[in-house]
C-alpha cells in the first residue's frame, strides 16, 4: 500500500470514528497528559495496522480491536512504571481534546468504567457500543461463555453503583 | 437504575458528541512546529550558506592579497609570474558568484519572514502561515533554485582553486579544475536524493495542513448552516 493511500485511509478513519478513539482514551487514561499520550499511541498503532486490514470485519471492529489492545498494553506498562512513584509533573498540559458539552452523567459513567479492571473496561466499552458477545470474544481472545459471565457481572456492578449514587436518573 | 438507562446515557455521546479538537491547543502546536521549522531552516540552510559565503570571501581575499604581494615582489622572488588582468577578473567573478549565491536567498528569506514572524491570531491564519512556510521551503528546494546555488558555488570554487594553483606557480592548473568539477558532479546525486526525500516529507506535511484547513472550512460551513436553520 502506498503511503499516500495509507494516509488517506487513516484520515478517513480518524474523522469518521473519532468518537471511538475518544471513548477508549477516556476509559483508559486518567490525566489529560496521559490521554494525549494514549491517543498518540493508538493513532500510531491504527496507522500501522492499515495495510493489514483486509475488510473481513467492519472498520469499527478493527479499530476497536487495535485501540483496546493498545490501551490495555499501554495501561499495564504505565502502571508498572508508576508503581511506587509519584508524578512530579504538576503542570496541567493544554488539552488536545475538550468537552464543549460536558454531561455529568457521561462523566460519571466514565469514572465507573475507569474503576474496572483493564479487560472489564474493554468489555464495557464494547457492550455499550453494541457489539455482540461473539464479536467481543473474537476481539479479546475469550470464549463467548466467559464474555457472558463477565458482562453479567459488569452490568450488575454498574447498576448497583448507580443505585448507590442514585443521582443520575435519565 | 437499570442497565438500559446507563446505555441511554452512554448513547447521548453519539447524538451530541462531547468531544472536539481543541482549536487553541492545535493553534499553539502548529505555531510551535512552524517556529521549529523556521529555526531549523535558518540553521541548516541559511546560516550554512552565509558561513560558506563568508569563508569563501575570506579565502578569496587571502589568496588575492598573497598573489598581490607576490606580484609586487616578483622580481625579488625571481621565479613564477605576477597577477594578470584575467586573475583580477577571476577573483572578482568568484567573489561575485558567492554574493550572487547568497543575496537572492537573503532577500527571499527577509520577504518571507515579514509575514512569518507574527503570531497568527486564528487557527485558519496559522494553517495558512504553516502552508506558506512549507511552500517557501519547497521553493528553496526547487530545481532552478538548487541549480542556481550549485552553479554559483561551482564557479566560485573552480575559480578559487584555479587561482590557488596559479599562486603556487602552476600557470594553467587544469588538474585542480577537473578535480573540483568531479567532486561537484559526484555530489549531485546525493544532493538530489536528499532533495527528493525532503520534498516528499514537506509535501506530506502540506497535505496534512490543507486537510485540516478543509476540515475547518467544513466545520464552519456546517455551523453556519446550523445557525441559519435555527434562526
Amino acid at each position: 500500500m502506498q503511503q499516500n493511500d495509507q494516509q488517506s485511509v487513516f484520515d478517513q478513519w480518524l474523522s469518521s470514528h473519532k468518537g471511538l478513539f475518544y471513548k477508549v482514551v477516556r476509559a483508559y487514561a486518567f490525566t489529560l497528559h496521559d490521554q494525549e499520550d494514549l491517543f498518540q499511541e493508538i493513532a500510531t498503532r491504527v496507522w500501522r495496522s492499515i495495510p493489514g486490514f483486509r475488510g473481513d470485519s467492519a472498520v469499527t471492529t478493527w479499530i476497536y480491536r487495535v485501540a483496546l489492545n493498545t490501551a490495555i498494553t499501554w495501561s499495564q506498562v504505565e502502571r508498572r512504571q508508576r508503581e511506587g512513584k509519584q508524578s512530579l509533573d504538576g503542570s496541567a498540559p493544554l488539552k488536545l481534546w475538550h468537552s464543549p458539552t460536558v454531561d455529568p452523567r457521561v462523566e460519571w459513567l466514565y469514572e465507573q468504567i475507569r474503576q474496572l479492571s483493564e479487560v472489564d473496561r474493554s468489555l464495557t466499552l464494547l457492550l455499550l457500543d453494541g457489539f455482540s458477545y461473539k464479536e467481543m470474544a473474537a476481539m479479546l481472545g475469550m470464549t463467548e461463555n466467559y464474555v457472558g459471565v463477565k458482562i453479567n457481572r459488569i452490568k450488575a456492578h454498574l447498576t448497583s453503583k448507580s443505585r448507590e449514587e442514585n443521582r443520575y436518573e435519565v | 437504575m437499570k442497565f438500559e438507562n446507563l446505555q441511554a446515557i452512554w448513547d447521548t455521546q453519539n447524538d451530541k458528541p462531547v468531544f472536539a479538537m481543541n482549536d487553541a491547543r492545535l493553534l499553539v502546536a502548529l505555531y510551535q512546529q512552524r517556529e521549529r521549522s523556521r529555526r531549523r531552516l535558518f540553521r541548516q540552510l541559511f546560516a550554512l550558506l552565509y558561513v560558506v559565503a563568508l569563508i569563501g570571501l575570506a579565502g578569496l581575499g587571502l589568496v588575492f592579497f598573497a598573489f598581490l604581494l607576490k606580484s609586487i615582489h616578483i622580481e625579488e622572488i625571481g621565479r613564477d609570474f605576477p597577477m594578470s588582468a584575467w586573475d583580477y577578473t577571476a577573483f572578482a567573478v568568484a567573489a561575485g558568484a558567492l554574493v550572487a549565491m547568497v543575496v537572492p536567498m537573503y532577500v527571499a528569506r527577509k520577504r518571507h519572514e515579514r509575514i512569518q514572524e507574527v503570531f497568527a491570531p486564528s487557527l485558519r491564519e496559522e494553517l495558512d502561515r504553516g502552508i506558506s512556510q512549507l511552500d517557501f521551503e519547497l521553493g528553496l528546494c526547487s530545481k532552478p533554485r538548487v541549480a542556481s546555488i550549485y552553479g554559483w558555488l561551482t564557479i566560485a570554487v573552480v575559480l578559487f582553486n584555479w587561482e590557488v594553483g596559479r599562486l603556487n606557480g602552476n600557470y594553467a592548473p587544469w588538474d585542480t579544475v577537473w578535480m573540483t568539477m568531479f567532486c561537484i558532479v559526484a555530489g549531485t546525486w546525493p544532493t538530489l536524493a536528499v532533495k527528493k526525500a525532503i520534498d516528499e516529507r514537506w509535501i506530506a506535511r502540506r497535505r496534512a495542513l490543507e486537510s485540516m484547513r478543509a476540515a475547518l472550512d467544513e466545520d464552519q460551513s456546517s455551523l453556519a448552516t446550523e445557525i441559519r436553520e435555527n434562526t
